[in-house]
């Protein structure tokens, strides 16, 4: 920093003859390499490692615009312009995929994103007294949130089989087993009830962090003024809740239609594809199962370009609504 | 007359639904482990419900006679230890220079690298990219992608924009180089953040079933989620139960219980650091949404 400073300084009050000015630029250059050059070297590996796996990938993305073969290679191949994707509009299951992962991605944010607030606004209304009683809480809901996907998809299939603890309860309760795995009616439920289970707690810790910000004496005055727990909740918390509350919104709206590929995948059955067969396990199935190279790579962009809409849309909208409340960007 | 301290009828319903919630965060865990330690016959049976019946190591026996799952466990630790450390020296090499006001290309490097924060080539083109590579089946395709995070970059950087000037000053007065300034100022005091990405990035490879699916397809490589897979989701019992079962119903309900034991082992090393690093996840968390 300093050494800009005298530099700078050394260039405005010096000579100003193109000549000097050149070699002042010129030994000025030589002095950043001089004293900078371990920044160079440093930042050299990452620059690479970021070229090989983020930058050099979307080179071959132009695959979606054509007809991909491995003995041509990603630039041999010919241009087919628009083909792919008008390809996957025509495609049978286009309708089938498109749904099932808009229906998924809907209902999973309508059921899952409304519930870590309630259960921040409940946790919030625990005594402070009996602080341990909400930590312990709050470490317990976390939990879930480590596991595997694929052990909880694994555990499923243990529990909620013909003869797993689930059929047991029922055949107690009921005296009736029922079946559940490889049935298109259960598929959503399951779904969207190990997203619950799992994500509950820790989707809950950005509004707790929320709500730790309001000082107590409000919760206090407003009891003095014989504001009722529900009027409390109302005009104190989720007021506190709402700046957080408009951010999640936005970012969560995309997850319509960008429905994550490990659970579903896990959990569906070819005798359940017409409810969990989504877009992303479509492109698996397409794309590297059965070596359509460019439709998967075009139903890949298709997908991440909507999602990418959403958030526009949805970050416009919340700008819109109130004047008061300031959207992503 | 209300007070804060009070505990009214809404209180005791709200502790009684929080105690019930947490019930079912731990019940799924609780049988898991009660299945996998139970005697054989009473899981046979189906008597087990909540706690173990009876005491019997057996499925954990099979699990360390087994070699594809000691080999699973073996490629896990790998990837999550290699992982996890290219991940902290790429964040460690890019956030100093990012850091500095002396590094011109600061601001270009950082523009151009957040781009991948919004922008991903998708699944087929980055599968052909790295098979072009000559990745495929190798530890380094697991290992390496996962450390250029731009994300993690932001976090420590951050951090260390907070570390005061004076100190990297006085130590390049004296004649430090930029790489032991890294070394001996900068990690020290970034130690908090580091664990907390090493804690994130740990478990996700830990955890990951996605890369292994794509990348891998020699099974020397498979990691305990593929193995975890054809486990309990395909049923299949591959050479960990072996041994004369005269009814194939016991057979089924060892290889249960080995399932089980090997849920357990898999998730094990994660619950039991949990309760002492938990902070540092949700520091993390709150850190990312804050500057997000």
């Amino acid at each position: 920093m300093s050494d800009d400073a005298t530099l700078d300084a050394a260039l405005v009050s010096g000579p100003s003859a193109p000549r000097a000015v050149l070699r002042d630029l010129r030994t000025r250059l030589h002095r950043e390499m001089q004293l900078n050059w371990q920044l160079y070297v440093m930042i050299l590996p990452v620059l690479v490692g970021f070229f090989l796996f983020r930058f050099y990938p979307l080179y071959g993305l132009q695959i979606a615009f054509k007809d991909y073969n491995i003995v041509s290679g990603i630039q041999g191949s010919p241009w087919v312009g628009l083909e792919n994707f008008i390809k996957f509009i025509e495609d049978p299951f286009f309708f089938r995929v498109v749904k099932n992962t808009v229906v998924l991605g809907f209902w999973t944010l309508v059921i899952s994103y409304p519930l870590p607030i309630v259960f921040a606004v409940l946790l919030n209304e625990v005594k402070q007294q009996h602080g341990l009683f909400k930590r312990v809480t709050q470490s317990i809901s976390y939990l879930p949130h480590f596991i595997a996907v694929v052990v909880i998809v694994g555990l499923i299939y243990d529990f909620f089989s013909t003869d797993g603890i689930v059929n047991q309860i029922a055949v107690a309760l009921t005296g009736e087993k029922v079946r559940i795995l490889g049935t298109s009616a259960w598929f959503r439920p399951l779904y969207i009830g190990s997203v619950l289970w799992q994500g509950i707690g820790w989707g809950s810790i950005i509004y707790l962090a929320a709500l730790t910000g309001i000082p107590p004496e409000q919760y206090e005055s407003a009891i003095v003024d014989g504001a009722s727990r529900w009027q409390r909740i109302r005009y104190i918390t989720l007021p506190g809740l709402l700046p957080v509350i408009s951010v999640t919104l936005i970012l969560s709206v995309s997850s319509i239609i960008s429905v994550g590929f490990e659970r579903a995948f896990l959990l569906q059955q070819p005798a359940t594809y017409n409810v969990s067969d989504v877009i992303a396990t479509y492109v698996y199935r397409r794309g590297l199962i059965k070596f359509d190279f460019s439709y998967g790579a075009a139903i890949g962009l298709f997908d991440s370009v909507i999602a990418f809409m959403l958030v526009v849309a949805a970050n416009y909208l919340v700008k819109r609504t109130s004047e008061d409340r300031e959207g992503l960007w | 007359m209300h007070t804060l301290k009070k505990m009214q009828l809404f209180d005791y319903l709200n502790y009684l639904f929080l105690i019930g919630f947490s019930c079912v965060m731990l019940y799924p865990l609780l049988y898991v482990f009660s299945i996998s330690v139970s005697d054989g016959e009473a899981v046979w049976r189906q008597s087990v419900k909540l706690f173990p019946i009876g005491f019997n190591l057996e499925p954990y026996e099979a699990i360390a006679r087994s070699n594809s799952v000691l080999r699973a466990y073996r490629n896990s630790i790998t990837y999550t230890v290699l992982g996890t450390a290219f991940t902290l020296i790429a964040c460690l090499l890019a956030a100093y220079p990012l850091s500095e006001p002396r590094f011109r290309l600061r601001g270009p490097i950082s523009l151009v690298l957040g781009l991948t924060l919004f922008f991903s080539a998708g699944l087929i083109p980055t599968y052909l990219t790295y098979q072009g590579y000559g990745l495929l089946n190798t530890t380094w395709v697991i290992v390496l992608p996962v450390a250029f995070n731009f994300w993690f970059i932001i976090l420590v950087r951050a951090n260390i924009s907070t570390i005061p000037r004076e100190l990297k000053d006085a130590a390049r007065v004296d004649g430090a180089s930029d790489f032991r300034i890294l070394l001996q100022i900068i990690v020290p005091l970034s130690k908090p953040i580091l664990a907390t990405i090493a804690l994130f990035v740990a478990v996700a490879v830990w955890n990951d079933f996605f890369n292994p699916l794509l990348y891998l397809n020699n099974s020397e490589k498979f990691p305990l989620t593929i193995m975890l897979r054809r486990m309990l989701i395909r049923g299949a019992t591959g050479e960990v139960v072996q041994g004369n079962y005269s009814d194939t119903l016991q057979a089924k309900s060892f290889f249960r219980q080995v399932k089980m034991a090997t849920v357990i082992v898999t998730t094990g090393p994660i619950l039991l650091v949990y309760p002492f690093v938990q902070k540092y996840f949700v520091r993390g968390t709150l850190v990312g949404a804050i500057k997000g």
